[in-house]
């Protein structure tokens, strides 16, 4: 991977019918990185369009999905140079079984989806810090990481230059058994999206809007993180954001 | 550019050049709460890496106020041996106003890959009355 570009760089497109070349609105658009890890994602506006903005350039690919549609994973592109957007075109293969209309009378008011009931068995039931929908309304933040860093022992570091280039850190990131720092585990819709590598902090701010946030859940200390967000590097802290696609 | 062929990926030879010699591991436990402390739950986890074990517990359901005291011993709940590590080494479980509370401890020593290690939760320092406890399992 060559040397990274300083200044932000924005990588858009459009995903469309295969068949009808019409445009695919609320397609789930998966920005990964060369270790497939998730950097960034976004679902497409009524024209079909997506949009990311990276801080460095690099070697990414696109995991595609809509409902109806089959899947798309799209080979690794080196869109970001010179700060040109990069205009991709992605077209989803429908799904050939044809199901008959359907016609849906609510019964019930409308149920909380499985993982956010995990979500709010855990407010209730398990540890952590919840930000909830209402809070950010309330709170109307610009970025994520506006909230977290009013929790206790969460902070913000600022790598680079740039308002955007915050990385959240905890107090117990900043020195674990081994002397050295490590890095905050950050999962975004159950996917950890944190590299866990020198400089493979998350810039949380680029990776999510507040717009986008159902809950956020942070776990601080080892002996309370649910066994889903264990990993080795969760002594440093554990952010599980849920988007509103969760829902 | 155009993304027709669906599923075509590109192969690329990524090599981590961060990668460790010593893989670290995690272990978890759920604390089973003694007969007479039915209300109390708990879970623990461990990460040991080649600088020591990293240990935490959460505790739920116990006496707002109340402190207690917890150890990583040898063996099982059901026949647990030494402590591992000095009292000094585990932090006090200081409950809470909703009946939580959690504590760390980082140890010198790693954990035997095939190891037995329970986690027990004990009323005081005075009183070791034991709360719950919970057999560490590695994943």
């Amino acid at each position: 991977m060559s040397a990274a570009s300083a200044a932000q760089v924005v990588l858009d497109g459009r995903v469309i019918d295969d068949l009808t070349a019409q445009p695919l609105p609320s397609a789930s658009v998966l920005l990964l990185d060369p270790y497939n890890k998730l950097v960034g994602y976004a679902t497409t506006d009524d024209a079909g369009h997506f949009r990311f903005s990276q801080r460095r350039n690099g070697w990414y690919r696109l995991q595609v999905s809509a409902i109806g549609y089959q899947q798309a994973l799209t080979p690794y592109v080196w869109p970001m140079r010179d700060h040109v957007y990069a205009e991709l075109e992605v077209r989803l293969a429908p799904h050939t079984v044809l199901l008959a209309p359907v016609e849906v009378t609510a019964l019930s008011p409308r149920e909380t989806s499985p993982v956010l009931a995990n979500v709010e068995h855990r407010r209730t039931h398990g540890f952590g810090v919840q930000i909830t929908r209402a809070q950010i309304e309330a709170r109307n933040p610009t970025n994520v990481s506006d909230m977290l860093t009013e929790l206790p022992g969460v902070y913000a570091v600022h790598r680079g230059s740039g308002a955007g280039g915050r990385v959240i850190s905890m107090s117990r990131s900043l020195a674990g058994p081994a002397g050295g720092p490590c890095v905050v585990q950050i999962f975004l819709d159950g996917q950890l999206a944190t590299r866990n590598r020198p400089g493979g902090d998350v810039v949380l701010d680029e990776l999510v809007s507040p717009l986008d946030v159902e809950v956020i859940e942070v776990f601080r200390g080892l002996g309370t993180i649910p066994p889903e967000f264990l990993t080795p590097e969760a002594r440093c802290g554990v952010i599980a954001i849920w988007t509103k696609r969760s829902n | 550019m155009l993304f027709a062929g669906l599923g075509v990926t590109l192969s690329t030879a990524c090599v981590d050049l961060n990668k460790n010699d010593v893989q670290p591991s995690t272990w978890e436990a759920t604390l089973m709460p003694a007969p007479a402390f039915p209300g109390l739950a708990g879970q623990a986890a461990a990460v040991v890496s080649a600088a020591g074990t990293d240990l935490g517990v959460g505790l739920s359901g116990a006496t707002p106020g109340a402190q207690h005291t917890w150890a990583l011993r040898l063996g099982t709940c059901a026949l647990p041996g030494q402590q591992i590590g000095e009292d000094t080494d585990y932090p006090r479980l200081a409950v809470s106003d909703s009946g939580k509370a959690a504590a760390e401890a980082i140890l010198g020593t790693q954990l035997a890959r095939d190891g037995s290690y329970a986690v027990v939760v004990r009323l005081s320092t005075a009183d070791t009355t034991r709360l719950a406890c919970g057999n560490l399992a590695r994943r």
